[in-house]
């Protein structure tokens, strides 16, 4: 299995988080709340895209909504196949670290 | 968020909305107008319409960049699949550049050359403030008009006309010799010109005063080339020219050479002061219409009332001098830069062309385009129609019609441009051989001449879209249905249009070829058919008795002793004076038969000649006797008329009869009538002679036998040079000058020639693709038909069939519109061929025979083939 990105691991943990309710907008705010970056929309649209494709995320179409001028929105919850990549990534991330020596925290 | 409805300001909703990939899937407006809403509540609206702005901008970006990322993926397609289709089909593809490239490049040549011909005069500063004034009116009736003006008609008008800025003059003096030590020269480049001259045009001076150069007489400034002649490394300004071993000329400067693009062409400006005192006679007389005049004019001046002012003035100044004589005046102000053009006067100045020439250049220069477009169309389409697979396979992925379109377009314009680009190294090949066919020395290079960039720019861009547009469109319409099935629509339309392309280009060519029988012929009448006396072995030179004074004992003498010197000679049988010769354009006087009234003069030509002129010609005296030296009375009182004069007198037998000038004032006994010949030239009917023995002689006529000429030319010299020190001995010979009048047709058939061949080579290039197309997409049928035995020629009779009756059809129509052309272009001739069938057939065959071989080179080789390997793979 292919490690996430740093990026892709973002929306995942952001989708992950969020539970229920996750679509683009509030996505959107969570990232930005939890790393301070403002995203573009095309990207994150991109993103979740990817991330659909390789059945890392579940879409769901929700009931058509008014306020969006009658079209749905599109919720995305985190697959089995999500869950595990985000381990394997942690898994890898921590794997690598541990070969880091303590002196690199010493000189920095 | 539910409470309060924010919405997106306008521009940037729009935006979005256009730029947006993702819009359709995600929606992003909707989610951009939460989270503007959201940045509205916590940061306030600067910061949610900085938020937005930064939003729009990116997706702008984006798609920009997605859009000429992908156009670049598409082009790069396109242009591999393009260079793939060159590659495959060489032969095509080398016929189809080729053509086209052959149109283009004849194209701008004749444009290199056109443009050349417009350029003419106009590099003068002044250029458009100039203008030549020139005298129309008529004399006896005839209308005419001349090149120049008395030499003090410019003296007045300077004073007395203040719209002139200024003036200058130019007169030609006779072939001279010039003489600087021992280095002798006939220069026939002289001018004589005002100081003036310096401020009206731009010709530059590089050593000299300008101010100066040319106010004193016996001064004379050279153009470089002529002063290195003359005096070598030696600086020439302040030292003396010998001018015909009879006065001094003193350089004052130098010029730079003449540009060609001049009508004035000269080696050097003598002063105008200088014709004052050599030739008072020529600057005084109101009779010497020999002053080329320019004017230059103030700024806001009124050409139409200068005009008739002028007029006014011409007649009141001339008028008591003109009026007995029965001229009217009237006045032509020519401007400088049409002059070279548009001016066809008498005693115009030398190289002028007819604009009509141009027009006809250009004309044909349009004809070989349109071939060559025509041709490339004709192959193009054919050639896209192998590719319908490919169109339908695109198609079906989903390219629209427009993208096809586009795709073809780009593909036809591609080749175009190749073409082109093969098109400027041919131009820059060939230019060299311009300079021959136009007769000019062409210093320009084609790629300084920016006119010249702009026009074949705009060549490019018409046959671009001429040769593009209808391929291209013709190809995108195709049903992917059919088009994957192999199966073309093969309307009768479409074979209707390309059938009826080949037939215009065979019709042009055809056209063409019967213009080119038309003028070779007539130009082949011209030369042999003669004047009506033997124009062999007969040379002619200018004399100079007039200078000796007219009419005088001194010229009796002199010609009688040179004459009886040239008879002595063995090789020469016969010599003879006459103020004019044939070929030459002379003046003419009007005749009344005695007893008639004025009304019924009629006008002839009057060769004033020595006794044995028309025995030294060949030309006989029907009735009565020639002139006589015993004959006293003859050389005021007697007239030998040509038989034409003698018809329009309405004599039966004219000896004996009476002539009288219109002015009444002398009575002239006719004693011979002689036979007829052509005065001028083929163009024109016999003219009415009438001869007399007047001794006003202008040239020297020699008949000399066949036996060793040169001998006989170095003793005529060494005769001439005895009795004529002064001047050069310059003959010419008779048939030469007869033939040079031709010169301008043999130029048109020439060129005409040209344009012929490439017509016909383009047409024959555009037959060939069409027939290997044909035999090509019926490679099965003649695999069939051969397995059920028809032989080769069976099949190659099968395409020629099909085609001859294309080429006959074009014949047909070609007939009548090339008789129409060379009839109209015979009518400058009054002796001319007849255009006979002989021509028509001729051309017929020779359009016929070369389609017809293109065809069977074509066909031959499908007919060959073995049928198994046409069929192998059904």
């Amino acid at each position: 299995m292919k490690s996430l990105t740093t990026f892709e691991e973002t929306l995942l943990i952001a989708v992950y988080l969020i539970g229920e309710n996750a679509y683009s907008v509030i996505i959107h705010q969570k990232i930005l709340q939890m790393t301070g970056n403002d995203i573009v929309l095309g990207s994150l649209y991109n993103g979740l895209d990817q991330l659909s494709k390789k059945r890392y995320l579940k879409k769901k179409k929700s009931e058509p909504v008014s306020e969006k001028g009658g079209k749905s929105k599109m919720y995305y919850s985190v697959s089995t196949e999500g869950i595990n990549a985000l381990e394997e990534t942690r898994r890898l991330r921590n794997s690598l670290w541990n070969e880091m020596p303590d002196v690199f925290y010493k000189e920095s | 968020m539910e409470s309060k409805k924010i919405k997106l300001p306008f521009p940037a909703f729009k935006l979005l909305k256009l730029f947006s990939y993702y819009n359709n899937e995600f929606d992003i407006v909707a989610d951009s107008t939460d989270l503007y809403d959201i940045t509205f509540k916590n940061a306030g609206k600067l910061k949610a319409n900085l938020w937005l702005f930064r939003q729009v901008l990116l997706s702008m970006i984006h798609y920009f960049k997605f859009r000429i990322y992908w156009s670049i993926i598409m082009f790069r397609n396109y242009l591999k699949i393009a260079m793939r289709n060159i590659g495959r089909n060489k032969s095509y593809s080398f016929i189809n550049i080729t053509g086209l490239c052959l149109g283009i490049a004849s194209c701008l040549l004749i444009l290199a050359y056109v443009n050349f011909e417009f350029s003419f005069d106009k590099y003068h500063r002044n250029a458009n403030r100039i203008y030549r004034f020139a005298a129309s009116g008529t004399q006896y009736g005839d209308e005419y008009s001349v090149a120049g003006i008395p030499a003090l008609a410019s003296e007045y008008l300077s004073n007395n006309i203040p719209e002139i800025e200024n003036i200058t003059r130019f007169a030609k003096p006779r072939f001279d010799t010039y003489r600087y030590k021992d280095r002798q020269y006939r220069e026939n480049g002289m001018l004589y010109a005002d100081n003036s001259v310096f401020e009206i045009f731009d010709f530059k001076l590089i050593e000299g005063d300008p101010g100066k150069a040319l106010e004193a007489p016996y001064t004379i400034v050279l153009t470089a080339e002529t002063a290195v002649k003359y005096f070598g490394r030696e600086d020439p300004v302040g030292k003396k020219i010998r001018c015909r071993e009879s006065f001094d000329l003193t350089v004052t400067g130098i010029i730079k050479k003449v540009p060609v693009n001049s009508h004035l062409q000269f080696d050097g400006l003598i002063s105008m002061e200088t014709v004052k005192k050599v030739f008072m006679h020529r600057y005084e007389s109101p009779n010497h219409f020999e002053f080329y005049t320019y004017l230059l004019m103030k700024e806001g001046y009124n050409i139409k009332t200068l005009e008739s002012k002028l007029t006014g003035f011409f007649n009141e100044q001339f008028g008591d001098f003109l009026n007995p004589l029965g001229r009217k005046l009237g006045v032509l102000m020519q401007p400088l830069t049409s002059i070279h053009l548009r001016s066809n006067l008498l005693y115009d100045t030398p190289g002028n062309v007819n604009i009509l020439y141009i027009y006809g250049l250009l004309t044909g220069a349009v004809f070989i385009l349109l071939i060559a477009s025509v041709n490339y169309v004709n192959l193009s389409t054919v050639r896209l129609s192998r590719r319908a697979k490919e169109i339908g396979m695109r198609k079906v992925l989903g390219a629209f019609k427009e993208q096809i379109a586009v795709q073809f377009f780009g593909e036809s314009v591609f080749s175009v441009f190749i073409a082109f680009i093969l098109s400027i190294v041919l131009v820059i090949i060939a230019f060299p051989h311009l300079q021959q066919l136009s007769g000019y020395n062409l210093n320009i290079s084609f790629l300084k001449d920016p006119m010249l960039l702009f026009e074949s720019f705009l060549i490019l861009l018409f046959i671009s879209f001429a040769a593009s547009w209808y391929p291209s469109f013709f190809i995108s319409g195709f049903k992917p249905v059919n088009t994957l099935k192999g199966v073309l629509a093969k309307g009768k339309r479409r074979s209707i249009v390309r059938n009826s392309l080949v037939v215009f280009q065979f019709l042009i060519s055809i056209s063409l070829i019967i213009v080119t029988l038309g003028v070779f012929n007539q130009i082949d009448f011209l030369k042999t058919k003669g004047f009506g006396f033997d124009k062999e072995l007969l040379l002619y030179a200018p004399v100079y008795t007039d200078d000796m004074g007219f009419g005088s004992e001194k010229v009796d003498k002199w010609v009688s002793s040179i004459k009886g010197e040239l008879h002595a000679l063995t090789g020469v049988s016969n010599a003879s004076f006459s103020v004019n010769i044939p070929g030459e354009f002379y003046y003419t006087l009007p005749f009344v038969p005695e007893g008639l009234p004025l009304e019924k003069s009629f006008k002839a030509i009057r060769y004033d000649v020595e006794d044995n002129f028309l025995n030294t010609l060949g030309i006989n005296i029907i009735s009565g006797r020639g002139f006589l030296k015993e004959f006293k009375n003859d050389r005021d009182h007697s007239f030998i008329i040509n038989e034409t004069a003698a018809k329009l007198c309405g004599w039966e037998n004219p000896v004996g009869k009476k002539l009288k000038g219109e002015d009444g004032a002398q009575t002239w006994t006719v004693v011979g009538v002689a036979e007829d010949f052509n005065a001028r030239s083929l163009h024109d009917e016999m003219d009415p002679i009438v001869f007399s023995n007047f001794p006003h002689f202008h040239y020297i006529v020699i008949r000399i036998k066949p036996e060793n000429i040169n001998n006989t030319l170095t003793q005529i010299k060494n005769v001439w040079d005895r009795f004529e020190p002064a001047h050069p001995f310059e003959y010419m010979f008779m048939d030469e000058k007869i033939d040079n009048l031709y010169n301008s047709e043999v130029k048109l058939e020439r060129i005409v020639r040209v344009f012929t061949l490439l017509a016909v080579i383009i047409s024959c290039l555009g037959i060939f693709g069409f027939i290997s197309y044909i035999t090509e997409q019926r490679t099965k049928e003649i695999g069939i038909r051969k397995t059920f035995g028809a032989s080769a020629f069976n099949i190659v009779n099968i395409f020629v069939k099909n085609l001859a009756v294309w080429v006959i059809i074009a014949n047909i129509l070609a007939f009548p519109i090339g008789y129409y052309i060379t009839n109209r272009w015979l009518e400058n001739f009054a002796y001319r061929i007849n255009v006979g069938w002989k021509i028509f057939i001729l051309s017929g065959l020779t359009a016929f025979m070369l389609a017809m071989l293109t065809v069977v080179f074509q066909t031959v080789r499908a007919a060959a083939a073995n049928p198994v390997d046409s069929l192998r793979d059904e």
